[in-house]
């Protein structure tokens, strides 16, 4: 246990890290999910008046990853923004990380929220946010990454989108998890400011991050 | 002469016009024409009210009279009665007199007549109506509520109907509404239906802020409220007229007597110590109905009454429909179906909750029967009060006790009944998440001025106290978002115009404001639809959550199939197979009053001469043999151990509320003992800790636990500890805005994007604007209504001045079984997360997890 836990998928060796990312030594990239940027400006526009601190707390979390492990790629598995892009003090927070980080690729496999970056004017949001745009399912050492698991693809697939969380037996919250399925890896959600679709502990690997550690939760039966 | 000015006094007819002596009209057969009285009219204005009432062959009763009097006199006052004892009739009267003597064509709102429940109003509308056009007057009466159709909704916001049946949300609505607020300027009256539910919740303190901006609406504005007995009778008066310190009060119909029986289990030594069910004593319930013309059957739940009826109706020797079902998440249409056959003398029996405890008078029901706990001596004298009286006979309700425990609540309730100890509501008060509503509402309707509005807000009971420190807090958390100005964006909700006038004018706030306006916390409910697209009624999300296609439940009195979950329908087909899932609601679990709970503790100690002793005999002796019985001025402690831990078994006898926050009070304490994590369970008896392993208690040890000293402190650590700020924080939140509506029905397009949950706006708040307004909303809250810090204060008082009975157990007692077997439990720990998530994790490992 510990901020790290080592699993074996498709022969390839990641790292899941307590702070909701992996780390892919091999391909010298660290992946995360659903960043959500700018929701609580959306949130705000729409008169929920919340308070200032959770994307710059999202996005320290990101740089402290990014300093630590040092990736060649970072890969953003769908969903990195959260509605339009507007002149806010999220996009000046975002830019100073991708000057800071100019070296660092930032992939984004664009989820249901990107419609900013598919859309009429995605050059321009690309070229402001300094990111490529890659199609989803895209396959790379042996893994298929997207943002939403559809089919069955024949690799087995890293995704995000679902925000899995999973409870446990006599405590009162629940936490964000990675989730092994006969699919692939479902990562949890990389923004706090999210909620989630509660997963069965019982189906298959779990791994929670609570506070920034991560905790087995249960083997996969077939191996114990 | 405006006619919002006109008063009653000095005007009209002498007033011996209504002198008592004219009470006992009785010519049945008089058939009063408009014409025919216009002549009398003038004379005596409560000829044709009279003669309506004779027709129907009633009579004119005292306190009808009475009310009559005391509104034309222009006096506002609270009227307490059972049902069916003509409280419409008291208090519609004053106004249609008053609207007969002065020829009042209307056309704007004279009455406005709130009720707490939806399901009422349509019958309020149609008895209105009815009585209206009775005594010829050519009034409308119109419905505002969450079920009134969009033609009824725009005529009752354009003022164009002269009486208006609405609920306080309904109410909160109009007044979002600049040009409504003028129309209900016209209005003379206001009547409060069914007070009793609302005082003690937070629409109570929603309706206290509309009725404060009527007042000032309607210059001379007369409120009645209506109400079924309480503890409090005079408080609850108050708080509906406020500013006055001896509000009218007039008492209905004499309270009867009522007599408590129990129907006595067959065999009480096989009678169980804890469950909800009670089907063994079906038979005898049966037998009971068969002996009435028709019954009501009360549950507490409605999955008990899901589950009473199916049983019932597997047994039911008469016709198949002559057996129903009610409750609050059955369709509207089925339900109105029950009450008309109910009213109309076709059904033998209904099993119901508290969807029927409310409303109409049903005057075929012979007899009333309760389903296990009586719950609160209030509560049971309003359901006995169901069943028709006689002029001098005394009411009557026939308890069905589901477990042995509650043999010792019926033999408590009876003395309580004999003693005329009733319950009280109190009130609340200072409810910012409400007030911060509200403010919005007007924000909407119009504007406010934020001097003015604090003046009218401190005429209510429940801001009488506000200071202008706290209200400007409240300004600045609607305007920006919170104190510290730094943290929020300039995004405003409500702005100021130049002469400070707070305006809400942003076009999507408003839509969101109004759609989430009502105090009423609701989850997500899924509709119950067949695969035809015919409703059945509403479940909430976490019971569909476990369901899956195929599997089998019980709802609206049928065994249903799960087909498929489509958007928010929940299709289903008829089942062939039986099945006893049972939807769960939520707000199931009523605790105890403590007038009952104490009774309990005396009756087990000494049953004396209760019906209910021999009954209570085996359940007395096994908990003798076990541990020892509970006694006056002792504390009865038990030990015991399982494979879970250790557990400490406490007997106050407090009702499960206090249980509750002694139990969160006493698991923190014992963590600063020995740190760990405990679990805690409570009943209306006691409460129960559990760990891993429980300290050894010594005298000391025991002074430190029960010692009222650092109450405060402690709490404080408690209601963060135990997670119970952050549930309570879901109330407020959604109250005051700080969440999107949640609606019945897939969520607009418009709201997807804003889906968010109160845990985590309380975790963004903790973290970044740790002073806000609704955290310590949240906390007061949890501090006053869940853990009752006064109240566990006296009793902290009381029990650290007892001897305690302490008792290692080798089997559980009576009274620890359903402690030990309760599902639903609380946890605090002061270990971290990491710790607590590794141990169950581990725990699950070894296959120890639930």
């Amino acid at each position: 246990m510990g901020a790290e836990h080592r699993v074996q998928l498709a022969g390839q060796q990641l790292t899941l890290l307590g702070q909701r990312a992996i780390h892919w030594p091999a391909q010298q990239a660290l992946l995360i999910a659903d960043l959500h940027l700018g929701k609580a400006d959306t949130l705000r526009r729409a008169g929920i008046l919340t308070p200032r601190g959770s994307t710059s707390s999202d996005l320290q979390r990101l740089e402290a990853l990014v300093d630590r492990y040092r990736p060649h790629t970072l890969w953003v598995l769908g969903d990195m923004l959260h509605g339009p892009l507007h002149e806010a003090p999220w996009l000046q927070r975002w830019r100073r990380f991708r000057r800071q980080h100019s070296e660092l690729i930032v992939e984004v496999i664009a989820g249901n929220h990107d419609r900013v970056l598919t859309g009429a004017n995605a050059a321009a949001a690309r070229e402001a946010l300094g990111i490529q745009v890659r199609p989803d399912g895209l396959s790379l050492g042996g893994l298929s990454l997207c943002h939403q698991t559809t089919t069955k693809s024949a690799l087995p697939t890293l995704s995000g989108h679902l925000h899995p969380v999973i409870r446990l037996p006599g405590l009162p919250r629940r936490w964000p998890a990675f989730v092994l399925t006969p699919n692939g890896l479902l990562l949890p959600a990389f923004s706090r400011l999210t909620g989630g679709l509660l997963m069965d502990h019982r189906s298959g690997g779990c791994f929670a991050c609570v506070e920034g550690e991560i905790v087995a939760v249960s083997a996969l039966k077939a191996e114990g | 002469m405006a006619a919002g000015g006109h008063r009653a006094q000095g005007s009209g007819p002498s007033r011996d016009g209504y002198a008592l002596s004219g009470a006992s009209v009785r010519s049945g057969s008089d058939d009063v024409r408009r014409d025919g009285v216009l002549s009398a009219l003038a004379a005596d204005p409560e000829l044709p009210l009279r003669a309506w009432i004779a027709a129907q062959g009633w009579s004119v009763l005292p306190h009808q009279r009475m009310v009559w009097r005391a509104y034309l006199d222009g006096r506002s006052g609270l009227l307490h009665t059972p049902t069916g004892s003509g409280k419409t009739l008291a208090v519609a009267g004053g106004p249609l007199i008053e609207a007969l003597r002065e020829d009042d064509r209307g056309g704007a709102p004279r009455l406005l007549w709130i009720t707490p429940l939806r399901a009422l109003a349509a019958d309020t509308v149609r008895a209105l109506q009815l009585l209206i056009d009775g005594v010829g007057l050519d009034w409308q009466v119109v419905l505002r509520t969450g079920d009134a159709s969009a033609r009824d909704r725009r005529l009752a916001r354009a003022g164009k109907r002269e009486v208006v049946v609405t609920t306080p949300e309904s109410l909160a609505l109009l007044l979002s509404y600049a040009d409504t607020q003028g129309h209900l300027a016209q209005l003379r009256a206001v009547v409060v239906d069914e007070w009793h539910e609302l005082i003690g919740s937070k629409r109570g303190v929603l309706l206290e802020l509309g009725l404060a901006r009527l007042r000032r609406l309607a210059s001379g504005l007369r409120t009645w409220g209506l109400s079924a007995t309480l503890g409090n009778l005079r408080q609850a008066a108050q708080v509906l007229i406020p500013g006055e310190s001896y509000p009218l009060l007039v008492g209905g119909a004499l309270l009867r007597p009522t007599e408590v029986e129990c129907l006595l289990p067959a065999d009480p030594g096989s009678f169980p110590y804890a469950g909800h069910l009670g089907l063994s004593q079906l038979p005898q319930v049966l037998a009971r109905l068969r002996q009435a013309r028709s019954s009501l059957l009360f549950t507490n739940t409605r999955s008990q009454a899901e589950l009473w009826h199916q049983a019932l109706a597997s047994v039911w020797p008469e016709a198949p429909d002559s057996l129903a079902l009610h409750h609050g998440s059955i369709d509207g249409k089925q339900r109105w179906t029950v009450e008309q056959d109910l009213a109309a003398g076709r059904l033998r029996a209904v099993v119901a909750t508290s969807s029927l405890d409310l409303g109409v008078d049903f005057p075929p029901v012979e007899q009333v029967l309760q389903i296990g706990s009586p719950k609160g001596v209030a509560r049971l004298l309003q359901r006995a009060g169901r069943a028709r009286h006689r002029p001098g006979e005394s009411g009557r309700i026939i308890g069905v006790p589901t477990h042995a425990l509650e043999l010792a609540e019926y033999a408590a309730v009876r003395r309580a009944v004999a003693k005329g100890q009733i319950e009280a509501r109190a009130p609340l008060t200072g409810c910012l998440d409400v007030l911060a509503q509200h403010a919005a509402t007007l924000a909407l309707g119009g504007g406010f001025e934020p001097d003015q509005l604090l003046e009218e807000l401190r005429q209510t009971h429940a801001y009488a106290d506000l200071d202008p420190a706290r209200w400007a807090a409240v300004l600045r958390f609607l305007e920006v978002g919170g104190e510290a100005l730094a943290n929020y964006p300039d995004y405003q909700r409500l702005r100021r115009d130049e002469s400070g006038r707070y305006q809400l004018t942003d076009r999507r706030i408003a839509m969101r404001h109004r759609l989430s306006i009502g105090t009423i916390a609701s989850d997500g409910a899924l509709l119950v639809k067949t695969l035809r697209g015919r409703l059945l009624g509403h479940v909430e999300e976490r019971f569909v959550g476990q369901l899956a296609p195929g599997d089998v439940f019980l709802f609206a009195g049928r065994a249903l199939q799960l087909v498929r979950i489509e958007q928010m329908n929940v299709l289903v087909k008829a089942a062939s197979a039986r099945s006893s899932r049972v939807p769960r609601w939520q707000g199931g679990s009523l605790p105890l009053s403590n007038a009952v709970g104490a009774g309990v503790a005396a009756v087990l100690a000494e049953p004396g001469d209760a019906a209910e002793r021999q009954a209570l005999a085996p359940l007395r002796e096994v908990q003798a043999q076990r541990s020892r019985l509970p006694r006056a001025n002792r504390l009865l402690v038990e030990y015991a151990q399982s494979g879970e831990g250790e557990h400490l078994f406490l007997y106050p006898f407090a009702g499960r509320q206090l249980h509750d926050g002694l139990a969160a009070l006493l698991s923190w304490r014992l963590a600063q003992i020995s740190p760990g994590s405990y679990s805690y369970a409570c009943s209306d008896y006691g409460l129960m800790l559990a760990g891993d392993s429980l300290p050894a208690l010594d005298a000391g040890r025991w002074e430190r636990l029960l010692t009222p000293s650092g109450l405060h402190a402690d709490l404080a650590q408690c209601l963060n500890l135990a997670e119970l700020a952050r549930r309570q924080f879901r109330e407020v939140a959604r109250v005051a805005g700080l969440l999107p509506p949640s609606l019945p029905g897939r969520a607009p397009r418009s709201l997807r994007a804003l889906q968010t949950s109160s845990a985590l706006i309380y975790d963004v708040l903790r973290e970044h604007d740790p002073t806000h307004l609704l955290l310590g909303q949240a906390e007061r809250e949890v501090r006053q209504q869940q853990l009752r810090e006064d109240e566990l204060g006296e009793l902290l008082s009381r029990l650290s001045a007892l001897l305690r009975d302490e008792l290692a157990l080798t089997a559980l007692s009576p009274l620890a079984f359903p402690l030990w077997a309760e599902s639903q439990r609380g946890h605090l720990s002061n270990e971290d997360w990491r710790t607590r998530v590794q141990r169950a994790a581990a725990k699950l490992e070894r296959g120890l997890g639930r």
